[in-house]
């Protein structure tokens, strides 16, 4: 074995120093470590290494300072031209961007913009909450890859959904050369493997990207923060605030980043509360949080978007279906039950009559075998190691406390409504009016709805091929069935919001059709958002599915007044407007027969 | 709610246009030849064509480049300065060596020169550095005031060591914590004492 040559007192590794190492000659562009150990990261001066970055480890490496050639040197004209052309491209004036030159982007002025405030000292805290599809992704990119050129940070952190992960780390390692780790049980383990015992994996990470899901859990998370992040990028910010686990983790890690920030396209859902959360995130002594909030009319950028609101008149088996659940509220109004708990069933409802039917047969199931479905098991994440999981789209449990004290009422009421819901989900007008839809437009289109179990109800009525996303699928199977999608070019994307958030689809398509109206506005115009991006060529459709004749008209005055709140807070979008082009395509006929 | 916005947006467009110039300019392979004069002392070059010559018409042309250090050596900011030397009455024969000596001989000079022509850029980049750390400084402070110091209370038991155990780990990632709070507060106060690096000639070119 040899023994490693001893450092000299006086060989002190200084960024911009010259050194010999491997016979070649480089500069040292960066060194980390203490005296006994350090990194040092060489960028190569003479070929074959001429521009290249290489990491040396001293002093286990031979590395030797060299004096700078003190004399002048005579070159050829080309080469003395082609340095002053290098050297002016890479001149930047005070406060501007050095990196953003060699990222892979189209640079756009309201995508610098956040990150020339942070070199500029304007904030340490930003909320980027652009209109979906403005580039969000690459804004938070400029400003990491812009802080790590400059030597100001050196840890960053990542936070996304798990469907967004990937996505994340192809974003930062084609466009900014910054090659972040992607964070879960597996490759932590795999990382933890290769170090002595006692060394936190997390602590190695200079660059990670990790599914809030899987950091949040208590196992994971002291040991994610147990060294500070200089730089925590929170993805959907929305849904990382308040009083929620995910809250709780963004929070106790942004708190202790030098640099935090918020990226969300729908920061205000009409609720103040919840948006003063938001702001909160990260917040160490009430300092100020930088906010940009930019419209695509603002931005001049973008294609023309149309919303249509489809009024899908209900069957007489839907409306009777509306009727015999309100005679079950009116019941439990009457034995004094809080019917708020109910509203979750005219939410499944609406969705689809299967949704409904599923709820019910559930309850009824329960009700059978005389057992409170309050009394489950707390749910544990063994099925789900990686955190990759979601399951915010699965059917939602029995409201805890719903139900009458008569129970023989409450089986009558319910065998009622189960089996008109059943005769109801075997002809779906909404489901029937998106076959005439599709069967029209004859191009790739993503269906929105908020449960799997509606999901999975459609895609078999639909008859016809379809792709299928939803909280529950893999990492990796969610890759495939998009890759399909996107070689499809009349495919049909079925997916729910959980599954989809995020995802950009703009390139491939640029129909969405909600099967239903989400009770959050912002919902509305995160699904719409997935093709109405920066780079989409054509006019963006939007299709609201709403029935007529049902709470559902009632729901879409609602949205109307919280959008037009959040609009007076924030400048919010208005994902419902445009009424003007209500769609006369699929169901003037079913209207008027 | 202490939101604060700012209006960066006519900054922006004309930082975007330097990007798309720089873009633009850049040939593949520059880089490689910056590299190496990172990696050289002076190039210096002779222009032979009649039309630059002309343009030049006898002036000396100096690139020189002023660099911003932390005192780690990090580049906070750099800023070229050119330079043209009237060499209409000086001797014909410029070659290597009388150029050397002539810059030898004119470095003074030359420097103070440089030292002029950016020395507004010198004060703004002061102004920036110390409102940047300042910023950063006080966050950083907070974090460290705020660092978790509240005991956990835990009731140990006569044969179970969990709780004690418990208390000694908490104890230790705490002044883990704060020990790099401080550390991390000592380094964006030490990067904010930026000195400038005497100017540096990169570039002669003879008429």
């Amino acid at each position: 074995m040899q023994i490693p040559p001893t450092r000299r007192d006086n060989d002190v590794f200084r960024p911009g120093d010259l050194v010999l190492a491997r016979r070649a000659r480089w500069r040292i562009v960066h060194v980390r470590g203490d005296s006994d150990c350090q990194v040092v990261t060489l960028r190569g001066l003479v070929p074959p290494h001429v521009g290249l970055e290489r990491r040396f480890l001293a002093p286990f490496e031979w590395i030797q300072p060299i004096a700078r050639t003190p004399r002048p040197k005579c070159v050829r004209m080309p080469a003395w031209r082609r340095a002053l052309r290098a050297l002016i491209a890479a001149d930047s004036p005070l406060g501007s961007l050095r990196a953003a030159g060699s990222a892979r982007i189209d640079l756009l002025p309201h995508q610098l913009e956040p990150a020339m405030a942070i070199l500029r000292g304007l904030g340490t805290r930003l909320l980027i909450a652009d209109e979906v599809g403005l580039g969000k992704t690459i804004q938070a990119g400029l400003i990491a890859s812009e802080l790590l050129a400059r030597g100001a940070i050196e840890r960053v952190l990542v936070l996304t959904p798990p469907g967004l992960r990937d996505q994340w780390l192809q974003e930062l390692g084609n466009r900014f050369a910054i090659a972040a780790t992607g964070a879960d049980g597996a490759a932590l383990r795999r990382i933890a493997a290769s170090l002595p015992i006692g060394i936190n994996p997390w602590h190695t990470l200079t660059a990670a990207v990790a599914s809030i899901d899987y950091i949040k859990r208590p196992e994971v998370l002291p040991a994610a923060q147990s060294r500070p992040w200089d730089l925590v990028i929170i993805d959907e910010a929305h849904a990382c605030a308040g009083n929620s686990d995910r809250g709780e983790a963004a929070h106790a890690l942004a708190a202790t980043a030098s640099f935090v920030l918020l990226l969300s396209a729908t920061p205000h859902n009409g609720d103040r509360e919840s948006f003063s959360a938001l702001c909160a995130t990260g917040d160490v002594e009430q300092d100020p949080l930088l906010v940009f909030r930019r419209t695509r009319a603002e931005v001049r950028i973008g294609a023309a978007r149309h919303v249509h609101i489809v009024r899908v008149k209900a069957s007489r088996d839907e409306m009777r279906m509306h009727a015999l659940l309100g005679r079950y509220r009116d019941a439990l109004q009457a034995d004094g039950v809080d019917t708020l708990a109910a509203s979750v069933l005219h939410k499944r409802a609406l969705s689809s009559a299967w949704s409904l039917a599923v709820s019910v047969e559930r309850r009824l199931s329960a009700l059978a075998v005389e057992k409170r479905t309050t009394e489950t098991q707390m749910a544990l994440p063994l099925g789900d190691p990686q955190g990759e999981l979601v399951a915010a789209d699965e059917a939602p449990p029995w409201p805890e406390g719903l139900g009458l004290t008569d129970p023989e009422l409450e089986r009558s009421l319910l065998t009622a409504l189960h089996q008109r819901a059943h005769s109801a989900a075997a002809r779906e007008t909404k489901v029937h009016a998106l076959m005439k839809l599709l069967r029209r437009v004859r191009q790739p289109a993503v269906v929105f709805t908020e449960y799997r179990d509606t999901l999975q109800h459609v895609r078999l009525a639909l008859q016809g091929p379809a792709f299928i996303l939803h909280g529950g699928l893999t990492r990796d199977e969610r890759s495939a069935v998009l890759s399909a999608f996107a070689r499809d070019s009349c495919g049909l994307l079925l997916t729910t919001d959980a599954a989809a958030e995020g995802l950009n689809l703009h390139h491939h398509c640029r129909l969405v059709v909600n099967l239903e109206l989400p009770w959050n506005p912002m919902r509305i115009e995160q699904r719409i958002g997935r093709v109405d991006r920066i780079g989409q060529r054509r006019t963006v459709h939007a299709f609201h599915l709403v029935a007529a004749g049902t709470g559902e008209m009632r729901l879409l005055a609602h949205l109307r007044a919280r959008v037009s709140r959040a609009k007076a807070d924030l400048g919010a979008p208005d994902p419902l407007d445009d009424e003007r082009h209500i769609a006369r395509l699929v169901m003037e006929q079913e209207r008027n027969r | 709610m202490n939101l604060k916005t700012v209006d960066l947006r006519a900054d922006a467009i004309v930082e975007a246009e330097r990007l798309n110039r720089a873009r633009a300019l850049m040939v593949k392979g520059d880089e490689m030849e910056l590299a190496r004069l990172e990696g050289d002392g002076t190039w210096i070059a002779r222009r032979r064509k009649n039309r630059l010559r002309r343009r030049l018409s006898g002036h000396m042309c100096l690139i020189w480049r002023v660099v911003f250090e932390d005192p780690s050596g990090h580049v906070e900011e750099s800023m070229l300065v050119p330079m043209l030397i009237d060499l209409r009455g000086a001797a014909k024969a410029r070659s290597l060596e009388w150029v050397e000596s002539f810059l030898r001989q004119a470095e003074d000079v030359l420097r103070a020169r440089v030292d002029v022509e950016c020395k507004d850029w010198r004060t703004r980049v002061t102004h920036l550095v110390t409102a940047c750390s300042s910023l950063r400084a006080s966050r950083q402070r907070a974090i460290a005031g705020r660092s978790d110091r509240s005991r956990r209370d835990s009731q140990p038991g006569l044969f179970d060591r969990r709780a004690e155990r418990e208390r000694q780990t908490f104890a230790v990632a705490t002044a883990e914590t704060e020990r790099a709070a401080v550390q991390r507060l000592e380094a964006i106060l030490g990067a904010a004492q930026v000195a400038l690096r005497p100017a540096r000639l990169l570039l002669v070119l003879l008429p």
